[in-house]
């Protein structure tokens, strides 16, 4: 039987949209978008298969799978300690497949949204793939802030550029936000990096090393409690959490559709992943000591969104508002300190990435139909549009955790974790949890709303509206086939991340 | 009967087929005509019907052995696992041939009613969508299929309610249905969420299925001895506040105004489904409920505070909005669906039968009396039309004598409720309608060999077609 595993690399997955974007910006294709379009939708469809192909062999046997970028056979900046090394287990390795899956969808979709500078999207968006994946797969910490600060990058010119008229504003205060955060990141990571080196004379950055420092106990309670509050705001800017969430939703509302798209699922997602990598993994006894006040972060952050999703008249908005509800429930399952609690939390992870992707699709195609946010303008398209409408049922279903749906198992988990979770104030936990569940109703009425605002009732307009069709229609229905398929089937996403969960819930006990 | 219980599957995934080709034929435009696809929709229903006759009839013949399935391990949650899988005896047989019944003839009567709507497959796909539903939800294995089937039931009812979006208040109608159902399935989750908490603490999870109707009724006798008492009632009330927003009784009983103001067979679908919703939940958890005399009497009362209000509601109204009357009517017939069970109380003989079955004639002596008039009513000078409800014009005829005399009295009994139920009502109906209700069992289970179990079945059936045969009554109304 033919080898698959010598094929698979993981510097071949994060590195090779990095030559994909150096062939697009060459001067090879001109500046015709046509074959730009169709080479880029073509490298993300064998970049996406290739994924499938680690989650084939992980499926198959291999535990995890360990790369190391080298120069001349030397790793990178040795005599520092950095190397630039690359490793996946079933909870990564999964993060990166859909990753790729949302990027292909992205440049499928983006052949209506995106009119001009063709060249320059792609190569940005190639840019922002290759950066998502290092974030996932680094190794060592200095990697892995490089990914982070070098996904600024793009990120601001793809919202300059391709946003309405406040995007230049909003693309300062995304970098603004960012770059705070990855200050409080570096930081913290200095700390870490130079507090290691004196006390053990070892020098390596390594994130394994870190655990290793942490299990001896090498660090003092202060620095360990600096550093926790470093990497949580760091990550919480990006999450994000309410009260700084405010740079999220502007992002959403000034940006076009396909960044929307990746902000939404990808990058916020990101934040998610260092949060469990960084925080709770490397610190568990700080994670223990303010899992009580991460709750109530969580709650405050479910709430306030619930309820502002009521106020809001702009769809995109209300779509932004979601996410950080998401968010909210992702950050209470992780303060439950228990391994249902934590499967739930990463399984609302993957459910987000699909369902946020899924909403600002929906929001998108409508404010292309409507050439208008304002909840005000819009009504009546489900006449026209019935194949849309009964797709974003699917949609609409899935925010609110119906049973099958690819929300509900994490919901469930989630909630179940968390009124399980054991803090010295037994009610916390319970009073939180029937909190968060109480605001599910109230993100049901949102929801639900929004849908009728949208495709219900008579549009008074005399414009003719068309069914979605081909490349939008493929894309639409691929995330709703997922959407149904984890919703059916959770345990597939549940057992590739139980031996994570099973190692955070070790190292909370040790 | 080896060949029915073989091929159980059949009859959920008959359904599901038949939803499939309306789907089809609804979002792609095939060659096949419409009205070909709505008859593959009514044979493929005629065959469940068979289907589910012959297995409520082989499980009321015969068979012990009840055929319990599990199909698959759904997801985790930690280290517990739910389960997907079916759970059949004669009420569940009993139930799902009603469902079907009940379906049927629901498409049948559409097929002339919405000859014309340019949406009826789509319709036609959505009710076999919400019968597939509701025999997954009749014959769950667990309480926790049995929760997230009943969301599901809830979604096809909006579905179907929506059908016609085109129409801003038929949304917003469905919209705040769904609404108050989402209420209903926070309590309902969130008493699972604290039993599954108690699980995991108690490690009481029986041969691996979650929360089992198999063994529910060691595993609730476990949460009464390990559970402090206000544990318990918490769990049971927020069960029952849970199955009171499922079937829209009081006071989320606005369900019913709110399905009122579509097509009428829309309507009977929906009651139907939410009455179902309610019996199945409480019969299902009746071995919890049935380990505290309180939560019996809890039930009881709820359910004669619901008949009191929906009746003094009623007489309020003065039959003026006839849409609203026969939702208060369906009201006083959802809590008493609910309080049935209830009296049904699974260790037979214990003290608290007696007074169970006093108030469960009393119960059926009130509805028979307000049912019967009111539809004899309905059927006799009322009209009710699509979306709009239609107030009765004239007072000529000896009913609404009778009850504009009544009314005019009745009105006075909330001055002095509590001291005229507490002095008379209530042992007046314990005492004289307890002796009756113990004779009739009597003579009943005489006829039946002594076996309660017989007279228990026979009594299902009688409250199944009495709800059918009501339900038709009011199609009959709405049609007129």
């Amino acid at each position: 039987m033919f080898d698959f595993l010598s094929l698979l690399s993981l510097n071949i997955l994060i590195f090779s949209p990095i030559a994909a974007a150096i062939i697009t910006a060459s001067p090879m294709f001109g500046s015709n978008p046509i074959y730009i379009r169709r080479f880029t939708k073509t490298f993300a469809t064998f970049h996406f298969l290739y994924s499938l192909l680690f989650v084939a062999c992980y499926n198959l046997g291999a535990d995890t799978f360990y790369d190391e970028l080298t120069v001349s056979g030397n790793s990178w900046l040795s005599k520092l300690g950095i190397n630039a090394a690359f490793g996946a287990d079933g909870f990564t390795i999964l993060l990166c497949a859909f990753t790729s899956l949302i990027f292909l969808l992205t440049f499928i979709l983006s052949k209506t949204m995106i009119r001009t500078k063709h060249k320059m999207y792609y190569t940005l968006m190639l840019l922002l793939l290759s950066t998502s994946l290092g974030i996932f797969c680094a190794k060592d910490m200095f990697v892995f802030l490089l990914f982070w600060q070098a996904e600024l990058i793009p990120m601001y010119l793809l919202i300059f550029q391709w946003g309405n008229s406040k995007s230049q504003n909003i693309a300062m205060k995304y970098v603004l936000f960012n770059f705070t955060g990855s200050i409080l990141l570096f930081a913290a990571m200095i700390a870490l990096y130079y507090y290691g080196y004196h006390s053990n004379e070892t020098l390596s950055s390594s994130i394994d090393f870190l655990r290793i420092y942490q299990a001896d106990n090498i660090f003092p309670l202060f620095l360990q409690k600096f550093i926790f509050w470093c990497f949580f705001i760091g990550f919480a800017i990006k999450l994000p959490i309410v009260p700084i969430h405010t740079c999220y939703t502007s992002i959403q509302t000034e940006s076009a559709t396909p960044i929307n798209i990746i902000s939404s699922s990808i990058l916020i997602n990101t934040a998610a992943y260092g949060l469990i990598r960084f925080n709770l993994d490397l610190f568990p006894e700080m994670f223990i000591e303010y899992a009580p006040n991460i709750m109530i972060l969580a709650i405050i952050s479910i709430v306030w969104t619930s309820l502002c999703v009521f106020k809001q008249k702009d769809i995109v908005k209300i779509s932004a508002y979601i996410n950080i509800f998401y968010m909210g429930i992702f950050l209470l399952g992780l303060s439950s300190l228990n391994k249902t609690g934590f499967d739930g939390a990463i399984f609302v992870m993957f459910a987000n990435m699909l369902i946020a992707a899924a909403l600002s699709i929906l929001v998108g195609f409508v404010s292309q139909y409507f050439k208008t946010k304002s909840l005000h303008e819009i009504s009546g398209l489900g006449r026209f549009t019935p194949r849309f409408m009964f797709l974003s049922y699917t949609i609409i279903f899935s925010i609110i955790g119906i049973p099958f749906t690819a929300s509900f198992a994490g919901f469930f988990n989630v909630f179940t974790g968390a009124f399980s979770a054991e803090f010295s104030n037994e009610l916390l936990p319970k009073i939180c949890t029937c909190i968060a569940i109480l605001s599910i109703i109230f993100i049901y009425s949102c929801a639900l709303k929004l849908f009728n605002i949208v495709f219900c009732g008579t549009n008074n307009t005399q414009k003719k509206f068309y069914d979605i069709t081909g490349h939008r229609l493929m894309a639409i229905l691929v995330i709703c086939f997922c959407i149904i398929l984890f919703g059916c089937f959770p345990n597939i996403l549940l057992d590739f991340y139980n031996n994570v969960t099973d190692m955070l819930v070790e190292i909370l006990r040790v | 009967m080896q060949f029915l219980t073989d091929n159980i599957l059949l009859i959920y995934f008959l359904p599901l087929i038949a939803a499939f080709i309306s789907f089809c034929g609804f979002f792609f435009k095939f060659t096949i005509s419409s009205s070909t696809i709505k008859i593959y929709s009514l044979i493929i229903n005629i065959i469940v019907l068979i289907y589910s006759a012959f297995l409520t009839y082989f499980f009321i013949s015969d068979s012990n052995t009840l055929p319990i399935l599990n199909f698959a391990n759904w997801f985790n949650i930690g280290d517990l696992s739910v389960s997907l899988g079916l759970y059949l005896d004669k009420f569940a047989s009993i139930f799902i041939f009603a469902i079907v019944l009940m379906c049927f003839v629901i498409q049948v009567i559409s097929l002339q009613q919405l000859k014309e709507n340019e949406k009826s497959n789509l319709y036609f796909g959505l009710i076999n969508m919400l019968l597939f539903f509701m025999i997954g939800f009749i014959s769950s294995s667990n309480l926790i299929q049995s929760v997230i089937l009943s969301i599901l039931t809830g979604i096809c009812i909006y579905l179907i309610m929506n059908l016609d979006f085109e129409k801003i208040n038929i949304s917003r109608y469905a919209e705040k249905f769904i609404i108050i159902d989402s209420v209903g399935n926070f309590f309902l989750l969130s008493a699972i969420v604290i039993l599954i908490y108690f699980i995991n603490a108690y490690g009481l999870n029986y041969n691996g299925e979650l929360l089992g109707y198999k063994n529910f009724a060691d595993i609730s006798a476990d949460f009464y001895v390990y559970m402090s008492d206000i544990n318990f009632h918490t769990i049971c009330i927020l069960m029952l506040a849970g199955i009171a927003a499922k079937s829209g009784l009081l006071p989320f009983h606005s369900k019913y105004l709110l399905i009122g103001e579509n097509y009428s067979p829309i309507i009977f679908l929906s009651y139907f489904s939410l009455f179902v919703t309610g019996g199945i939940f409480v019969f299902r958890l009746l071995p919890m409920f049935d380990l505290q005399e309180k939560i019996i009497y809890c039930i009881f009362t709820y359910a004669l505070i619901s008949l009191i209000y929906a009746i003094i509601c009623l007489f309020v109204l003065k039959r003026k909005n006839l849409l609203k009357s026969i939702s208060y009517i369906s009201v006083i017939f959802g809590t008493y669906y609910m309080a049935f069970p209830a009296t049904m109380t699974v260790h037979s003989g214990t003290p608290h039968t007696e007074t169970n079955l006093c108030l469960y004639f009393t119960f059926i002596s009130i509805l028979v009396i307000f049912i019967s008039v009111l539809t004899m009513k309905s059927l006799y000078k009322s009209e009710i039309c699509c979306y709009k409800s239609v107030i009765t014009k004239s007072y000529v005829d000896i009913f609404d004598k009778a009850f504009s005399w009544f009314s005019d009295n009745i009105l006075e009994i909330p001055r002095n409720i509590t001291k005229i139920f507490d002095k008379y009502i209530f042992p007046l109906f314990i005492n004289i309608l307890g002796y009756s209700a113990r004779v009739i069992s009597w003579f009943i289970s005489y006829f039946q060999n002594g076996k309660i179990q017989n007279y228990i079945l026979y009594t299902v059936i009688f409250i199944i077609l009495m709800l059918i045969l009501y339900l038709m009554f009011l199609m009959g109304a709405a049609e007129v």
